[in-house]
């Protein structure tokens, strides 16, 4: 067999093609076997859910920030302020709020707004440490009912994928120098297909917010719950949970419960639009943490197909940048 | 044969969207669903994913809306296909639909239509009716309407009628009690002699619900609390014949959940008497 350093360059270009989708594939199998939902073991979903607890299952930190905000917003305990130097903030009411009469989130959150803030400050605020022992309570949870894929087994599909996107990066740098060596210097194919495939095969194993099982409990929670997709204006027709009090504040109410199953996105046309609309705003001019952060209009359960699959809530393509903004 | 040892299901509801939650919530409390077959032909994933939620927790019953089995003209076919892929999917004891059409020359009237109560009728349902369970096989079980007119071609009798119908077909009857008290008052005549004219072998499910009067006629508006009058009339039925299921329908003014859950509870003491 020639050897592959000698090839004719479109020759090589087409067999570097067939090995990257080799690779690629192999490391999507991996991922798929990994990611697989055991249906024997399928988690029945509690019907009176925290809505807090689905909203970080769903997004992170940020998505139980975005609620607790919301919390106060539905309570009338936020006033909005607009300043020319500063984007719209709001500051809260501080008589609209005891502490028996909001969640412990909500406090926590309205001890923050005793300032004006943006919307979108409150995500680098750091006052998620206040509950650290909940989101602890809740990763725990996550793990036991292994909703996303273990640590084992996501190192092991790192390295996998790090291990192919090495050998294929190898292949096509060998190709390169010795091309170059003997003055063929139009490899500018071969330099786009090592970086762009290698990429792509390492892309294949960042890490989801959750595994299928994850994906499958999330999507029959909300399935549960769906009539609260969109929370309507029209009282008549969306009657509030019948003995809603035995399952506490959260459960009693219909557009917390509805933002914390499905975001920002149940809220659109109903009263509570307004909030969704600030934080469309705040965090499109925000930069960096956009409307891709958990949970917002486009992401985070707003839809059947994006409604907290592997691409939403934090993870994948939908979210899956919003590490940096002080969040999940 | 008709089988009558189709099992007991107890007391349900129709499935209602806007009470999703609480039927989950309420899950002890109810013992079987009845689905408006037509909301769950979509095979989109959120109506699968619910339909699958639903059947995991409670016997299902599709009960189908626009199958049309009045209809002169025939059945729709792509309807039938939707119903039986449904009822194959939920494997339910039985499944049910209306004597009535609701398509007329190709176009869909949108309501259910009462039919005149004759022998023509009686041989157009009978055709429809083979062609429906030639294609679903699972006991049908056919439901009485409120007759919001009478036509003066009328040759047979509310109980001839229904009766005629049920045994011709080896069918069984969904007997919605309001709507069997509404047309008694309506139309005049006594429903405890029709009641005791039908098969009672045959009344496998009852409907019932609460009703209104408009000052001219009583209207079966699904929106009303069940009235005394059919708490009344559902205990003779039970006494009568020993039905498998009861449905309360409620399509209107959704009240708290809570006042649902009474009249099931209520309907279940007439029918499981301790």
């Amino acid at each position: 067999m020639q050897n592959f350093t000698h090839m004719y360059g479109p020759l090589f270009l087409a067999i570097y093609a067939a090995i990257f989708a080799v690779f690629f594939t192999v490391c999507l199998v991996i991922r798929a076997q990994i990611d697989r939902d055991d249906s024997e073991k399928r988690l029945l979903p509690n019907v009176d859910p925290d809505p807090y607890q689905i909203a970080y299952l769903r997004g992170g930190t940020n998505e139980v920030l975005r609620l607790a905000t919301f919390e106060l917003f539905a309570k009338d305990a936020l006033q909005e302020k607009k300043s020319r130097l500063r984007a719209k903030t709001w500051e809260l009411i501080p008589d609209k709020v005891r502490p028996d009469s909001v969640s412990s989130f909500a406090w926590e959150a309205g001890l923050y707004y005793t300032k004006p803030r943006t919307p979108t400050e409150i995500f680098r605020s750091g006052i998620a440490s206040h509950f650290a022992g909940k989101i602890r309570e809740w990763n725990d949870w996550i793990e036991n009912e292994e909703l996303r894929i273990s640590r084992e087994k996501q190192l092991k599909l790192n390295g996998i994928a790090i291990l192919l996107a090495g050998v294929f990066a190898a292949i096509g740098l060998i190709k390169i120098m010795v091309a170059l060596s003997t003055n063929h210097n139009n490899v500018g194919f071969a330099i786009a297909m090592l970086i762009a495939g290698s990429i792509a095969i390492l892309l294949t194993c960042l890490p989801r917010r959750f595994n299928a099982r994850g994906r499958n409990y999330l999507s029959r929670i909300q399935t549960m719950h769906g009539q609260h997709r969109r929370v309507s204006n029209n009282a008549q027709s969306m009657p509030e949970p019948a003995d809603a009090t035995t399952a506490g504040f959260a459960a009693s109410s219909v557009p917390l419960m509805a933002m914390g199953l499905f975001g920002v996105a149940a809220l659109q046309g109903s009263s509570f639009d307004g909030f969704r609309k600030t934080y469309l705003r705040s965090e499109a001019t925000a930069g960096g943490c956009g409307a891709s952060c958990g949970g917002a209009a486009s992401c985070g359960g707003s839809g059947t197909s994006c409604g907290g699959g592997a691409s939403c809530g934090g993870g994948g393509g939908c979210g899956g940048g919003c590490g940096g903004c002080g969040g999940s | 044969m008709w089988d009558n040892n189709l099992p007991n299901l107890g007391v349900g509801m129709g499935y209602r969207d806007v009470y999703r939650t609480d039927v989950f919530r309420h899950e002890s409390e109810i013992d079987f669903l009845e689905i408006t077959a037509d909301h769950f032909f979509d095979p989109k994933p959120m109506t699968t994913e619910l339909l699958r939620l639903l059947s995991e927790r409670f016997p299902i019953i599709p009960h189908g809306l626009a199958l049309s089995l009045g209809s002169a003209e025939g059945l729709d076919r792509s309807y039938l296909a939707n119903l039986s892929k449904l009822v194959h999917q939920l494997d339910p004891p039985w499944w049910s639909e209306h004597i009535a059409f609701t398509r007329a020359g190709g176009i869909d009237i949108g309501h259910l239509t009462p039919l005149p109560k004759t022998k023509e009728t009686l041989r157009v349902l009978k055709q429809n009716i083979r062609i429906a369970v030639d294609a679903i096989a699972k006991p049908l079980i056919l439901e009485n309407i409120t007759q919001t007119i009478s036509f003066p071609q009328d040759t047979l009798d509310e109980a001839s009628f229904l009766g005629e119908l049920v045994d011709e077909n080896d069918c069984g009857l969904l007997l919605d009690v309001t709507n069997l008290y509404i047309n008694s008052i309506n139309h005049r005549f006594d429903p405890l002699a029709v009641l005791h004219r039908l098969p009672p072998a045959r009344i496998v499910q009852l409907h019932f619900v609460g009703f209104y009067d408009d000052g001219k006629s009583l209207i079966d508006s699904h929106a009303h609390s069940t009235n005394p009058e059919i708490w009344q009339l559902l205990e003779e039925v039970i006494q009568y014949a020993k039905v498998k299921g009861a449905i309360l329908e409620r399509d209107e003014h959704f009240p708290p959940f809570s006042e649902l859950l009474l009249e099931l509870s209520q309907m279940r003491k007439i029918m499981l008497p301790i």
